[in-house]
Formats: C-alpha cells, structure tokens, sequence
C-alpha cells in the first residue's frame, strides 16, 4: 500500500470506528434512559402513589441523551484536543524527557544517529527523542498528530539491551506507524474511548458522593444509578477496547512488514523481539498513563491480558514467526548487566571513520542522480516511493551523514551552532553579495554566532547542492529548542539575508518557508479544525500556478506549456479549470500563501498533485537541480515523506 | 422539556465549562514547565562539558604554573562544587533554592577560572602550549553554548512564571502548587572579556 492510499485508509477507517462508537453511545443512552425510568418507578412504587411516568417518556429520554452526548462529546473533544497538540505532550504525559541533540552520553547518541538516518531515508522531519529514563522494560512509541509533529519515544532498557541493527528494527516500526498513518487513528481511538470513559468516571463520583451522606433520603438511589452508570460506561469502555484492540493488532503486523520493507534486515528487528522475548521486564512499561496510549506502543506495554483480545499487539511469537519463520520459540536469556557492549562504540567510530575515507563522489551527484531515479522508475509510479524509504535510501542517508564535515554536522546538533549552519547555507556564493550579508549578521546576530558562522563556512563551501536540504534538515530538532525571543531574532536574520540581494532564490525561500513554518508551531497551537480540501476544482487557482511555476522553471516558452498541459491531463477530469500562466504571470505568484493553502489537501488530492508535478518535471527527460528543488519544496510543504532520489 | 430540565441543563453545561476552562489552564501550566525544565537539558550538557575539560586544563596548566598552587586548587574545588549544585539542579529544575545554589557555584566557578586565566598571562609558555590554546579555546566555545542555552531557558522560566502570575491561572496555580521557578543567572564581579578571534 503506498503512502497516499494508507493515509486515506486511516481517515476510512476513522470514520467507521466513529460509526461503531456511535453505536455504543446510542446503546447507552438508552440502557441509561431505562435505569432511571427504573428508578422512577421504583421510587414511586415505594412512596405509594403510582409513577406519574410512562415507561417511553421522550422528554425524559431527550434530556438523558442531551446529557450523556454532552458528556460523551467532551469527553472526547478533550482528549483528542490533548492529543492534538503534538507528539510532545504525549510522551511528556509518560514521563519522558527530552534528549538534546547534544547530548554526550554514546547510547543517547547512537539512538539519536539512528533516527536521523532514518528520518532522512524517509523524508520526515526529525522528530525529537524523548527518553523514558526509569523503564527497564523495551519498549517505544511514536506519537504525535502529522509527520512534522512527530516524536519517538524510547525506554531506557531499550537503549542498554538492544544493538544498533535491532535499534534500527525499532525505530523502522515506529517510523512506519508515523508513515502509515496510525497516528491519525490512534487519536481518534483514544478520543472516543475516554469519552465513554467518562460516563463511568462520572457513575464513580456519583457513588463516592452517595457513599459519603449515607444518612440522606435519596442516596439508595443516587448510589444505585452511579452504579449503573459505572456498569455501563466501564461495558463501553470494555467493547471500545475491544476494537482498539482488534485494529492496533492488524497495525502492528502491518509495521512490522514496513519495518522490513525499509531496512531489509528482518533479523534486527526479530532479534529485538527475542530480547523482549528473554527480558525479564520484557517490554513492561510501568506508568499509569502506559494503559491510555497502549497501543501505540512497540510491543505490549502492560502485563499480558487474559485473553487475547484485548492484547493491542499480537503475541511475540506470531511476530517472530513471521519475520524468522525457523524461529523455534525459545527465547535465549538477556541479563541488562551482560548486555552492554563497550566493544560497539569502537566498532562504531572505526566504522564511520572507515566511512568517511570512502569518497562521496561514488554516489552520482546532483542532477544525475535525479535523472538515473528516472531512468529507474515510471514517472506514474513516484507516489509508490512516498513513504517507502528503502536499505538504498538509508545507507545513502548514513553516506550523506558521514561525508558531511565533522565541524559541520556537530553545529547542527547544538542549538547554538544550528544557526550558524543555516546562516552559512545562506550565505552567497557571490563576494559581493557576501561581504554584505556578512556585514549584515556582524550587526544584527549575536556576536558568538556570526564568529561560529565564520568558521564553519569555508567548510559548507565543500558542500554538494543536494546537501544543503538535508543538512537544514538535520538542524532542525536543535532549534526546535530556541526559545520565543531567540525565534524571532533568529527569523529576523534569516529574512534579512535573504532579501539583501533584493531577489529571493528558489533555495533561499525554500529554506526559509520550511524553518518558520515548522519552528512557528513550537510556539502557536496549530488552527483548531482544518477541513480537508477534498476536491481539485477548489485548488484550481493554486494548482495552476505551481504547475506553471514548475514548467516554467525547466522548460521554455513553448515547451513550459506542453509540460503545463501534459501534467494537467494527469488528473482525473482533465481540468477546463487549471490555466497555464506564461513567465510573466508567475512572477506575481503569492508562492507562500498558496502553499500554506495546498497544506491542507486530503491525501488523495496531494498524490493526485505530486503525480501532475512530477510528470511535469520529467516532460524533457531532464532535472534540474532548480526543478528537483521546487520540487522538494512543494513536498516538504505537503508534509509528504519523499526519500531521497537514489539510483535503485 | 420542562424549565427545570432546561435549568438544569444550563447549568450543567456552566459546569462543564468551568471544569473545561480549569483543566486547559492546567494543562497550558504543565507545557509551560515541561518546557522549561527541557530547556534546562540544554544547558546540563554543556555544563558537564565545561566541568570535563576543567581537570585537563588543570592539568596541563600544573606542568607550567608550579607556583600558582592555589589558583589551582581553588579551580578545581569550584568546579566540584558547581558539578554537586549541577547534580542537584538538574534532578528538578523546578527548585528554586537548586538553581540558586547552581547559580553561586557557576558565579564562583567562572571567578576562579577568569584569576586563573589572569594568572597565566604571565606564562608565554603555557598560552603557546598547543593543548593549552585547544582547550581555552573548547572553554570558551562551551561557555558561549551555555549562555545561550541559558538565554533559552530563562526565556522559558520568564513565559511559565507570567502565565502562572496572571488572573485567572494565579488561581490554578495557587491550587495546585506549580511554585515559582528560578531565572538562572550568572553574576561575575569581573566583567567577561568578549571572546576575541580574528579571521
């Protein structure tokens, strides 16, 4: 299943676990509607006059369902807005604690690496590590709403237990459930559930109260209806975990299988298994919030249940199986003291030294590489690559890692030499322009900086183009540590360099949309309800003029409108609705406005768009670094997890 | 429905509302202070960096400055201090008093290395020795890093004491004990010479 496809998969499926919750709901509305007509009459029967009510009273039942929805709604309004805001509250709500980038403990680092390559293999923002520091057990989670607010969240057991390969099995399954979607239906689970949750939560304080004023006349009864109401909502609660449970087992396989798809290595992540496997705290975690958010966790979080059913991950074994079908079910013995490996930080920097004498000019460099991805794949097929990062693109990411210079690549991860990165990387190559954005950051950026910027910059000179993205992208979780005022005066400088030359290059706008747009949600809550755009016909105007961009950029004036109508004729109902713009009429495009606008497409629309992209970008056969870098742009903007172009 | 209903149903929704508007504050307090004690992490790393080079530089300084003894010691007894009030900060930074008693061994720590780089002005051969530079110059790159990490963190203590100080969160604040958190600062009676490099 491609990227696009799962994504829309998960919003389906939203829908029809909505339907089901909904059905619940209704069952207890009316299972509570018949308690207190119950009660009523009970009451009555017991001062002696007869019920003054019928048993099907609407006004009754309207006012009970008025409740309870409201309850039921909140509830989950709550929940889901809690979720919302980002991968960061959940793991801070297990315990986490953040790892910075800098961090200087070897296992932090190792795990931290290992994420990178994996986020760049696939396409995805970095996400920040949170570290679960007193778990002994395995485990790991991925949280968060999108691909950009993603974050990883790891045990230290894990860390102490696990070898790099089998670190790689993990973070792969957790970056294919933030890749399939699972995040989205995850919230939605999690939402409805503790809106049923609350009915019983509500049904407990009701009991507790009547508990407390025994003496009082209608306590019988208060405590018998708080009764019901537990009863009802914990037999929610019971069949809501049913169908959690039941959809989070099908997920985990589905991971699983990704994981392998991306690392081809089954074994990594069998042997990661196994040690769960042979683990005393398996992969326990042990805190109170650990039972909300089973599910999106690597492997069982709680203690086994008593029956399957309710397990959200399928038994061990089935899992091993299905990655070693040889696996014999023994499952040899893991002491956390024996399983350190002092040996491995050697291998490791032996490996990477090993790494780094490799020449990078064995890798096919800027436009050819673009043009042999081509060559190897029909332009119709470039969604099947979305989400789908490959061993390829993962040992080209641990390539592109080890080429970078060590100066270079440890700046990015310090929140303070990551400005001195960026600003580097927007420093023109031209003199001119150069001494006066040089003189520029001597007045407005921080002396410190500017020196950091000085020395790292003949180093970046050295830089392949189809670095510069990648190493921004790497810089990105330690300045997600700035704080507010250190934002916007890094923003400020940022936009200053850019408009020095008083013209805006592709690069430079790329550079600049991404870093404001993902660091500005650090500090303001994304719009609460963004509605899908679900149709081509309300994105006309929009598509037009990044299709016209695109041809305009590769391709000249006849020739820009042939790649124009050959990307058009890619949609379904060949648009009467898209025109084509000629050089001229591009230049008054509002880019930024316009891909704020296309963010908000449905997944079906997105890959329609990509796929009409594409094909425009390869109407002559060839690339253009410019073309493959509006490109990127566009699919960072659609919070698209495009891998690397690598020759396959 | 009858009024009663209606009655009951609004203020059952006040209700609602009011645990709703409780429970957001709440939890936009918690951000607050998740943030800054993650920034916190920030400047933990560079510290522990600073307190590993300060032994090297002891050492490597000792084969020259025979006679500065004491400027030695008095350099290492701070920095195992600062490392103690390091330890005990970053179990919470949330600790007022901790960060305090951070901030005195820091102030203290950056005083005896500032006599003892005074000190070394008057050995040509220690400032020409090539470890020596390597260091001084690591020292100096760290200490940039921590202040800026600092910046970082004090902005954020700055955004989680304001929000917990306006009405009406001073009321949740006040219930449910989120206490003041300390702005961490680092006072010097000798002004810091600005790093000098040339290119």
């Amino acid at each position: 299943m491609d990227f696009f496809a799962s994504q829309d998969a998960a919003r389906k499926k939203t829908s029809l676990l909505l339907f089901y919750f909904a059905l619940a709901v209704f069952f207890i509305i009316v299972a509570i509607y018949l308690a207190v007509a119950f009660f009523f009459v009970y009451q009555g029967s017991k001062t002696g006059q007869l019920s003054p009510t019928p048993i099907w009273d609407f006004e009754l039942f309207g006012s009970i369902s008025a409740v309870t929805l409201l309850v039921v709604i909140c509830g989950s309004l709550y929940k889901i807005s809690i979720l919302r805001s980002g991968g960061a509250r959940v793991a801070e709500m297990l315990g986490g604690k953040l790892i910075p980038v800098s961090t200087n403990n070897f296992l932090e680092k190792r795990f931290l690496n290992i994420v990178e390559e994996m986020a760049i293999a696939s396409g995805v923002p970095v996400p920040p590590v949170y570290l679960m520091e007193i778990e002994k057990g395995i485990n790991a989670f991925a949280a968060g709403f999108r691909p950009d607010d993603a974050v990883i969240g790891i045990t230290r057991g894990s860390l102490e237990t696990l070898n790099r390969d089998e670190l790689q099995g993990v973070v792969a399954h957790e970056f294919s459930h933030i890749l399939n979607g699972d995040m989205w239906l995850d919230l939605k689970l999690v939402g409805f559930l503790h809106g049923i949750l609350l009915i019983a939560l509500i049904g407990r304080s009701i009991l507790r109260g009547s508990s407390r004023s025994r003496n009082s006349k209608n306590s019988g009864g208060a405590a018998l209806f708080g009764l019901v109401l537990v009863l009802l909502g914990y037999i929610g609660v019971l069949f809501g975990k049913l169908i959690k449970s039941a959809v989070s087992r099908q997920r985990e396989y589905l991971a699983d299988a990704s994981a392998v798809q991306f690392t081809r290595n089954p074994h990594g992540l069998a042997g990661a298994l196994k040690k769960i496997g042979g683990l005393a705290a398996g992969s326990l975690v042990d805190h109170s919030k650990a039972e909300e958010i089973s599910h999106m966790f690597f492997s069982n979080g709680l203690k086994a249940s008593w029956i399957g059913l309710f397990s959200t991950h399928p038994p061990l074994a089935d899992r091993i199986t299905r990655l070693e079908p040889a696996f014999n079910g023994n499952y040899p013995k893991v002491l956390r003291s024996q399983v350190h490996e002092p040996d491995e930080e050697r291998i490791d920097k032996a490996k990477s030294r090993v790494k780094v004498k490799q020449p990078f000019e064995q890798m096919p460099k800027g436009a050819a590489v673009i043009a042999l991805a081509i060559l190897a794949s029909d332009p119709k097929n470039i969604t099947r690559d979305i989400g789908t990062p490959l061993r390829e693109h993962m040992e080209y990411a641990r390539q592109l890692l080890d080429s970078l210079p060590t100066q270079v690549r440890e700046a990015a991860s310090d929140p303070f030499g990551a400005r001195a990165v960026i600003y580097g990387l927007l420093l023109d190559p031209d003199e001119a322009v150069r001494s006066q954005q040089v003189e520029q950051l001597k007045n407005a950026a921080d002396q410190a900086v500017f020196e950091a910027t000085k020395s790292i910059f003949p180093l970046m000179l050295s830089l392949e183009e189809e670095m510069r993205l990648p190493l921004m992208d790497l810089a990105m979780p330690s300045l997600r540590s700035l704080s507010l005022d250190q934002f916007r005066r890094f923003e400020e400088n940022i936009s200053s360099l850019v408009r020095i030359d008083k013209r805006v290059s592709l690069f430079e706008f790329t550079l600049q949309h991404v870093i404001v747009r993902r660091l500005e949600r650090n500090f303001i809550t994304p719009p609460r309800s963004i509605t899908e755009i679900d149709s081509i016909r309300d994105v006309a105007e929009e598509i037009s003029c990044i299709l016209s961009l695109l041809a305009n950029l590769g391709h000249e004036s006849v020739e820009a409108s042939l790649a124009f109508s050959g990307a058009a004729a890619t949609f379904n109902r060949p648009g009467s609705t898209l025109h084509y713009m000629n050089r001229e009429e591009c230049k008054d495009i509002r880019l930024a406005d316009i891909l704020n606008r296309l963010a908000n497409l449905s997944p079906k629309v997105k890959q329609s768009l990509i796929t009409a992209c594409f094909q425009c970008l390869v109407h002559d056969k060839q690339i253009t670094m410019k073309e493959a870098e509006f490109f990127r742009l566009l699919v960072y903007a659609l919070d698209t997890p495009l891998p690397p172009w690598v020759k396959i | 429905m009858g009024t009663g209903t209606v009655v009951m149903l609004v203020i059952l929704a006040i209700i609602v509302f009011g645990i709703f508007f409780i429970v957001s504050i709440y939890n936009k307090l918690i951000q607050l202070r998740n943030r800054f004690k993650n920034a916190f992490a920030q400047i933990d790393v560079q510290l522990k960096r600073r307190y590993d080079l300060i032994p090297n530089l002891v050492e490597t300084a000792k084969g020259y400055m025979k006679h500065e003894r004491e400027a030695l010691e008095a350099v290492i007894k701070a920095r195992n201090q600062a490392s103690g009030a390091m330890e005990k900060a970053s179990a919470d930074p949330g600790n007022a008093q901790a960060i305090q008693g951070l901030m005195g061994a820091e102030s203290a720590l950056t005083g005896t290395l500032g006599r003892l780089f005074a000190l070394a002005e008057a050995y040509p051969d220690l400032k020409a020795n090539e470890n020596m530079m390597q260091l001084s110059e690591e020292l100096t790159a760290t200490e940039n890093k921590v202040s800026f990490a600092r910046q970082a963190f004090n902005d954020a203590v700055m955004a989680f004491n304001t929000a917990r100080e306006v009405f009406p969160n001073n009321f949740v604040a006040g219930t449910f004990g989120f206490k003041e958190a300390q702005l961490f600062e680092i006072k010097v009676e000798t002004e810091r010479e600005a790093p000098k490099v040339s290119f």
